[in-house]
């Protein structure tokens, strides 16, 4: 429990100096300042820069020993070669519990002499009792407190229960901007970004992620896990109360390759990692889409009970594409549907409807209109052989899409099955899609892509009926 | 750190003391001794080369299978004992391992490893092209539980094999699976275990049966 409270402080700090602070907006040392006073964050933020009286209007101190208030949070943006002297004074201060070195040029560089740079701060640092993020790292940010540390572009602080590590803090911007552009943006609780990992590192953040009552969902961007031994005992005690999303890159030589260029990861045998997330209850994602669709789908939806699951379409070609993924998976198998069930259906879909072949697929063809989706969505909902449903539509023109949402919405209310919906494409259904997502119903861009995100959901659910057989 | 190879008798033995079950094998050290011991263990029998410098048996011409007679089996003693004087001159013999030949078994292998990251690791698949050329094998990381050293045996693309398909007779499943799970329990018990390599296992519709038997251990 010791990380636990050790990166409290870089999530809730009582009082931040920004080391480095510059007036220049080029500079990681005026962004760091302009994110972190320009954001709902109200706590208080010194900037430290002898060369200049304010930043951003902020008054500017001389040194870090120079700072009445409290200080528990430092952030250094100066170049490499201060960052040693700048741990001693930290030390002396005797307040400074958590430090984020965003400098560059430590042990990624695999300099010897830039290596020991590194450690000497470190070895600094644990004698004082600070605990570190980075080097080469931008920070966390906290939607809780509206705290942003980081570099990354600006992303609307929408709070939500999902919670993301990234080990690069290119991808784990990425995957907040990806987060944003959903057609509701997806919220989220806390990031962090651990850069060289010196001292903290995945297992310490999963560690307080799990711990953390905001924190529902966990996503992981990783090249490489060393205490895999670790990581699998920790997550195998988070992940019967929270799911956890990897993207564990690595999966080809190239890919080794490259992410041991990147950050010197040994990324290790592909299927050795594949084997230990799935002993340990991890869901392994394939890219940044599979990532947020499913985080999306978890966040918005109840888990299926089952894996029996319903394709309803209003077009051939998107449904066969949907069940071409649903495939791929051996634990999915498609619903039944009673006969009564198939009688019902055949009473409320356009006559020229396929219903149930093959077994669990209901084309409603292009004939379909908002009643019919609607009734259509409420049949399958109420048969008990259905676990969940994929609906998939391409409205025509003489099917506005606003309308169809509206019919859509009003149908799945009161039934707590996960629905997961496609409709096609573009602009003509933009607005459809984000009326549907503020009321609660994930969308997806592609047919696939809803239903690798079902697939996901249903991983899951045996994940954790797997957990009460034992 | 240090490792070494066991000899086959040394593996084969290693894995009996900790409870495996190894089909019987005697070590010959003459031709007389090879065909006395043929005659006990009843033919067809194997003859292999024991010898600390050959770990790859075969690439020297140090195994001869299928061998049906007490003729087969001196002269395959013989043969064995030139050849690989010739390809590995040098390499001290210890003499010729003796065992039983098994027909229309499928072959399936089991490997272990310490993986840097997760510790002991343990691999199956069919043995053969099947592991050699499509690679076909699932991992798991030690111990396993029953039901992931029975996922880990349907999970390859090769199960039917197994199942029986085509008139082929079903192959003992759960004998795989408790060799399996005996083995990945060996891996954690045993720090000294670096690898452990079965292969081939001969399975039939009675037995999954260790016909070779590698084990590296660390000095």
């Amino acid at each position: 429990m010791m990380a636990n409270k050790a990166l409290a402080a870089f999530y809730y700090p009582e009082g931040i100096a920004v080391i480095g602070a510059s007036r220049n907006p080029g500079k990681a040392g005026y962004q760091v300042v302009k994110n972190l006073t320009q954001g709902s964050y109200n706590g208080p933020v010194y900037p430290v820069n002898p060369a200049v009286g304010d930043v951003l209007g902020h008054k500017c101190y001389p040194s870090l020993g120079s700072i009445e208030g409290r200080v528990s949070l430092i952030i250094i943006t100066t170049p490499a070669d201060q960052v040693v002297d700048i741990f001693r004074e930290a030390a002396r201060r005797g307040d400074v519990r958590a430090a984020i070195v965003v400098s560059a040029g430590f042990s990624e560089t695999k300099d010897p002499a830039k290596i020991a740079m590194e450690k000497e701060f470190l070895a600094l640092a644990g004698q004082a009792g600070i605990r570190i993020l980075g080097p080469n790292c931008t920070g966390v940010i906290n939607t809780a407190n509206g705290l942003d540390t980081t570099i990354e572009p600006t992303v609307a602080q929408t709070r939500g229960g999902i919670s993301i590590y990234s080990q690069s803090g290119a991808m784990g911007g990425s995957i907040l901007l990806f987060m944003e552009d959903q057609p509701v943006p997806l919220g989220f609780n806390k990031w962090t970004h651990s850069g060289n990992t010196c001292d903290l590192d995945v297992i310490d953040v999963l560690e307080y992620y799990g711990a953390d009552p905001g924190t529902e969902t966990i996503l992981l961007y990783t090249e490489a896990i060393n205490k895999g031994r670790q990581f699998m005992e920790l997550a195998r005690q988070i992940a019967p109360r929270k799911t956890i999303l990897v993207l564990k890159v690595g999966r080809t030589e190239l890919g080794v390759k490259a992410a041991y260029s990147h950050t010197g990861a040994l990324a290790g045998s592909n299927q050795v990692y594949e084997a230990a997330f799935r002993k340990c209850g991890v869901l392994r994602m394939l890219n940044l889409e599979e990532m947020v669709d499913t985080a999306k789908a978890l966040a918005m939806q109840p888990l299926p009970r089952g894996n029996r699951i319903c394709i309803l379409t209003e077009a051939g070609g998107p449904g066969t594409i949907a069940m071409d993924e649903l495939g791929t998976s051996p634990l999915v198998t498609l619903a039944e549907i009673s006969p009564a069930g198939q009688q019902r259906l055949h009473g409320v879909v356009p006559p020229i409807s396929i219903v149930c072949q093959p077994q669990g697929y209901i084309d409603i063809t292009a004939a379909a209109m908002e009643e019919h989706h609607a009734r259509a969505l409420q049949c399958v909902l109420e048969e008990d052989g259905v676990d969940g449903v994929i609906l998939l539509s391409v409205p025509p023109t003489y099917l506005k899409p606003e309308s169809l949402a509206g019919a859509i919405i009003e149908a799945v209310r009161g039934y707590n099955k996960p629905v997961l919906t496609c409709l096609l494409a573009g602009q003509w259904v933009r607005e459809a899609r984000r009326m549907l997502e503020a009321a609660g119903l994930p969308t997806y861009a592609t047919p696939d892509r809803a239903a690798r995100a079902m697939i996901n959901m249903v991983q899951r659910q045996e994940y954790l009926r797997g957990l009460e057989v034992k | 750190m240090a490792t070494y190879h066991l000899l086959e008798t040394e593996a084969r033995s290693y894995l009996q003391n900790k409870g495996i079950n190894v089909p019987p094998y005697r070590l010959a050290r003459s031709p007389v001794e090879a065909v006395k011991y043929a005659g006990e263990l009843d033919y067809p029998v194997v003859l292999k080369v024991v010898a600390r410098a050959l770990v790859h048996k075969s690439d020297v011409g140090g195994v001869q299978i299928n061998l049906q007679t007490p003729d087969d089996v001196e002269r395959a003693y013989r043969e064995i004992m030139a050849t690989v004087a010739a390809r590995a001159p040098g390499s001290p013999i210890e003499g010729v391992l003796v065992t039983r030949h098994i027909a229309d078994a499928l072959e399936v292998i089991i490997g272990t490893k310490v993986d840097p990251q997760f510790g002991p690791v343990i691999m199956f698949g069919l043995g053969g092209i099947f592991v050699e050329v499509f690679k076909d094998v699932t991992f798991g990381i030690a111990p396993l539980s029953y039901r992931e050293a029975e996922q880990m045996v349907r999970n390859i693309k090769g199960y039917p094999l197994i199942k029986g398909i085509r008139g082929q007779s079903r192959k003992n499943e759960p004998a795989i699976i408790d060799l399996l799970l005996q083995v990945a329990n060996l891996m954690v018990q045993n720090r000294e275990l670096r690898e452990i390599d079965l292969n081939p296992i001969l399975v039939t519709d009675q037995e999954a049966l260790i016909a070779d038997a590698r084990i590296l251990l660390e000095a």
